[in-house]
């Protein structure tokens, strides 16, 4: 079954031709072969304006994963072979020299923000007077900051594995059927990433108001869901739509159960797509503000709302080490997902 | 093999465990969203109050920047130690902390206010506010007569904050004289401000007004002044703690600032110098209230106030690294303080200082910060 | 088709129903009442009437917000797209590889980084004493400190560093669709570098840049931490706008009424590109 996993990749690959277009390219994905790069993808378009966020978080994460396994990913095309002349090196100077300043732009500020966390004087500085651990140390005298990423974690794990409930199901029913209905459906589950987060915060804030339900760790968490779950029903679509329905159709003819197949057949394929939708679910909780500030309240403040006032406020080294610190964490975060997914897919294609 | 088995297994269980938790959870909490108890008032009712400490858990706000920090530091520690309260803080500009009281006043967010002057008495008291038990709070008594909060007792003035002219001693020969400084052409580029927002920016604001020939019910003078300087504004700061970061990261080297955060940035080893203005510095006092339906015990809250306004903790906060002007009779001020008003009576600081009449000011205040946001920004 | 089998579709969607009435209720409810909240009249007034819009677009200041937010959101795409297509250009040239991990993860770690840490960076950036002042002055370029703080300038720097990977990724996918044979074929016919890159790559990887452009730009304007930490209390874009009516005022119709106008000018700007980018995926794929 190698195959099958190269073509899984492909899909994750390049998704506005075939993931994204859950529709009928879905259907016949096992009895083609996978069409030739540059052909016109099937797509579905009322749905394609919607999903194009999730898309390139789905993206985002495939080639994070990807790194892992290069040979997996289509072979490079190295700039033509042709006489050297002043066009061309015009060109790749203006290249090179784009890309470059882009790299420095995308990647400067990480680095700075880093080396000034560990200085040794007493005001952001860069660089700094001198190198210390003692901002980071200086962070544990900082109780609210602690209750504030207890508070990020518990709303954005909770979130996360409801997403992942509600977003299966649903995933699983709109992959099946391709009705106006169905359709629809899907453009309301994925219509929350289009719409300005802060638009989509006060809204709740209204409507808890209106209905009298008080600002809580619940309403936060609602709130983090409507935002949160577009991106496991796409990446769960996505990696269903891999599956042809004929896996579930010789399952069942097989005599299995529905449930048996769902367990056996279904929910180890769509497994990638879960776990990459958790994966960006689960940050895009975490690192929510622009929601958050309306739902939550001084007893439920989370991480990045505490950060904000701090950074606004007292904006000394502390904040820096506490910027570092989650640079950290997501890195490792990175890594074990890289090693989780990697893992999983060496299962799929060892079937 | 039989590993790869295994890790297949305990991936999906611990997959189909992860299911079932987060929807049983979802549906506990969906089942009973009024009820969602916080973990103050669970603690605070469960928790054992034993050999005379009050015990439970408070919310309480802090401006934030260095009130936040000292309140942290030395008032959560001590209320702790004395009395086994936990308290959290949380940072919050007075202005906002009133509008979230209006906005849900049977379910406050936070159970002890800490209101300047001016939000204070524009907010419907009445309605946000509980009087203080002035019985629960053995430090009251020695509060001078004028911060006990008068007939009306909705608590006590836990601190006076002094206004002056900030600046970076690094970039200026002499100090400033006076407000209309802020003009000299040699500031263009150099001048911070903060949004009115604030006491801190409207305070500034009626002071330049007067100084041009307005009043507390007039500052048209002032807008048209500020039209003037907005050229060379580098910065207008969203709060006072933003504002005194920025003269700290050198993005303005002048600005309106309070006595207690340049003495603050002093003490950290930053050149700042601070003046008091031709007319005199303005006194801006601010006040702790319990409010209204709080979700904390009413002895709990006041057990807070009471550290805030004890002499212990008021000694500490006047000394440095924190600088605020005391309003407990018993404190001595020591260190800079005491010399720059030459005295180590707090009585003698807090008579130095000009206050301005907040009832007038109140009246049109809200249309002055919709203008000043207006006319300030882009 | 059997009883069983209508039994089963019928099992079937119920599967949809929790995220759908979950949505329907937490999402769609809310921002209904939302647009019914911007169509009050404000006071003490019932029924619904236009005032707020009335209000709204009869003020200079508040046109003045909404299109600082339209150009900051224009000039964030056009830094995003002139830096990153050829960062994307250059990804896709590159053989997989370690060399080719390692760009991967460059453009995809801001994506995955907290959006106040990233900010944050930002300032350490573009203070006084921050990084390019103090290396200009070192350089003797400069004899004063550039003020790049508070400007519109640094918002749009510091947004396009946090946007660029929604407009490169887009762009690597467009351009791993191109068919290589098209760039061989038009260097043999003795077209220049530059010549197939204007008459080949660039059009054919059309969609990609509208795709990315659309993100670059809904994001931007709707973007909120980093304005309001880089631009300070002196610059006003839309969201800022709306949490300041909201949280510091609590004037909820005219906050649901801005917040009504952003979203449907994103909507439009989505509708607009995208339809664009139909039009351009039909020509580029015939």
């Amino acid at each position: 079954m190698y195959p099958f996993s190269v073509n899984l990749s492909v899909g994750i690959e390049s998704p506005l031709g075939r993931g994204i277009g859950v529709g009928s390219s879905a259907r016949n994905c096992d009895r083609n072969p996978p069409r030739p790069t540059g052909t016109p993808p099937l797509e579905e378009i009322s749905s394609y304006e919607l999903t194009l966020k999730t898309y390139v978080l789905i993206r985002a994460v495939s080639e994070v994963f990807e790194m892992a396994n290069p040979t997996l990913s289509p072979t490079a095309r190295s700039p033509q072979k042709s006489a050297t002349d002043w066009s061309r090196v015009t060109f790749n100077a203006a290249l090179r020299l784009g890309a470059y300043t882009a790299l420095l732009l995308l990647t400067a500020p990480t680095i700075i923000i880093l080396i000034a966390s560990f200085s040794s004087g007493e005001t952001l500085q860069f660089p700094p007077a001198g190198l210390s651990i003692k901002w980071y140390i200086a962070l544990r005298e900082l109780p609210e900051l602690w209750a504030a990423a207890w508070n990020s974690l518990w709303v954005a794990t909770v979130t996360t594995l409801t997403c992942i409930a509600l977003g299966f199901a649903a995933a699983l029913v709109i992959s099946e059927r391709r009705t106006p209905l169905t359709q629809s459906l899907e453009a309301l589950f994925m219509s929350p990433l289009a719409m300005p987060a802060l638009s989509v915060g006060l809204a709740l804030l209204v409507f808890f108001n209106f209905i009298g339900w008080r600002v809580s760790v619940t309403t936060l968490i609602i709130s983090h869901i409507v935002v949160g779950v577009p991106y496991l029903v796409r990446t769960i679509l996505v990696s269903l739509s891999q599956m042809s329905s004929s896996f579930r159709d010789a399952s069942a003819s097989l005599g299995a159960g529905s449930w048996y197949t769902f367990r056996h057949v279904t929910f180890p394929l769509a497994r990638q797509g879960v776990i990459a939708g958790s994966f960006i679910t689960f940050l895009t909780s975490f690192d929510n503000i622009t929601v958050s500030l309306f739902v939550s309240d001084a007893r439920t403040q989370v991480l990045p709302v505490r950060m904000w006032t701090l950074v606004q406020n007292n904006l000394d080294v502390r904040a820096a080490s506490i910027a570092g610190v989650l640079v950290f964490v997501t890195a490792i975060l990175m890594l074990a997902m890289e090693r989780f997914v990697n893992l999983s897919r060496f299962v799929v294609s060892d079937r | 093999m039989v590993n790869r088995r295994i890790n297949q297994i305990s991936r999906r269980s611990v997959l189909g465990a992860g299911l079932f938790v987060g929807s049983s959870l979802l549906l506990k909490a969906c089942g009973q969203p009024q009820s969602a108890v916080p973990e103050g008032e669970e603690s605070a009712a469960t928790e054992e109050t034993g050999g005379g400490a009050v015990g439970g858990s408070v919310i309480a706000v802090a401006y934030p920047g260095a009130w936040e920090e000292a309140h942290r530091e030395v008032v959560a520690s001590q209320v702790k130690s004395s009395q086994n309260v936990d308290a959290t803080i949380v940072p919050l500009l007075a202005n906002d902390q009133v509008a979230q009281l209006v906005a849900a006043p049977d379910n406050p967010p936070f159970d002890v206010c800490l209101l300047d002057e001016g939000p204070f008495r524009a907010a419907p008291r009445e309605e946000i506010l509980q009087p203080f038990p002035a019985e629960l709070s053995p430090s009251f008594a020695k509060l001078f007569p004028d911060f006990q909060g008068g007939e009306e007792g909705w608590g006590p003035t836990v601190a006076v904050t002094a206004i002056g002219i900030g600046y970076n001693a690094d970039k200026y020969d002499s100090p400033p004289v006076g407000w209309e400084d802020l003009w000299n052409p040699e500031n263009a580029g150099r001048v911070g401000l903060v949004t009115m927002n604030s006491s801190l920016g409207t305070a500034f604001m009626v002071e330049v007004a007067k100084r041009f020939g307005g009043s507390e019910a007039d500052i048209e003078v002032a807008f048209e002044k500020i039209q003037e300087l907005l050229p060379d504004v580098a910065a207008v700061a969203p709060s006072p703690g933003a504002l005194a970061t920025l003269l700290q990261q050198g993005e303005v080297d002048i600005a309106p600032l309070y006595l207690n955060d340049i003495l603050a940035m002093r003490e950290a080893g930053l050149n700042m110098g601070w003046a008091v203005p031709e007319g005199g510095s303005i006194g801006i006092r601010a006040t702790m209230s319990i409010v209204k339906n709080p979700q904390a015990s009413v002895e709990a809250a006041a057990a807070y106030i009471d550290t805030v306004i004890s002499e212990e903790a008021q000694n500490t906060l006047a000394a440095p690294p924190y600088f605020f002007g005391p309003t407990n009779s018993g404190v001595q001020l020591s260190g800079p303080f005491e010399e720059l008003f030459s005295s180590s009576n707090p009585q003698d600081f807090i008579a130095e200082l000009m206050y301005l009449d907040w009832d007038t000011i109140n009246l049109s205040r809200a249309e002055w910060i919709e203008r000043f946001n207006r006319e300030v920004t882009i | 088709m059997s009883a069983k089998a209508l039994l089963k579709a019928g099992k079937g969607w119920a599967l949809v129903l929790p995220l759908t009435l979950f949505l329907l209720s937490f999402y769609l409810a809310p921002i209904v009442l939302m647009v019914i909240t911007s169509l009050s009249p404000g006071g003490d007034g019932g029924g619904l009437s236009p005032s707020q819009y009335v209000k709204f677009f009869g003020d200079g200041f508040n046109l003045k917000v909404l299109w600082e937010t339209v150009w900051l959101g224009i000039k964030t795409t056009l830094v995003c797209l002139l830096l990153g297509y050829p960062l994307a250009l250059l990804h896709s040239r590159t053989r997989p590889g370690n060399w080719r991990s390692i760009l991967t993860f460059l453009i995809v770690l801001p994506l995955l980084t907290s959006a106040v840490v990233r900010t944050f960076a930002w300032i350490v950036i573009l203070g006084r004493q921050g990084v390019i002042n103090s290396t200009l002055l070192s350089l003797s370029l400069i004899e004063e400190p550039l003020r790049l703080l508070s400007t519109h300038h640094g918002v749009v720097a510091a947004l396009s560093q946090i946007q660029m990977p929604l407009m490169i990724l887009p762009l690597i996918a467009a351009m791993a669709r191109l068919d290589p044979n098209l760039e061989s074929a038009s260097a043999s016919l003795g077209g220049t570098s530059w010549r197939t890159f204007w008459r080949i790559t660039l059009p054919l990887t059309l969609p990609g840049i509208i795709s990315g452009s659309l993100l670059v730009f809904s994001a931007s304007v709707s973007s909120f931490i980093t304005p309001s930490v880089i631009g300070g209390g002196r610059i006003m874009f839309m969201p800022m706008y709306i949490y300041q009516q909201a949280i510091s005022l609590f004037d909820f119709p005219f906050a649901a009424t801005i917040s009504t106008v952003l979203l449907v000018t994103v909507l439009l700007v989505v509708v607009l590109l995208s339809s664009l980018g139909r039009l351009t995926r039909s020509y580029t794929h015939t």
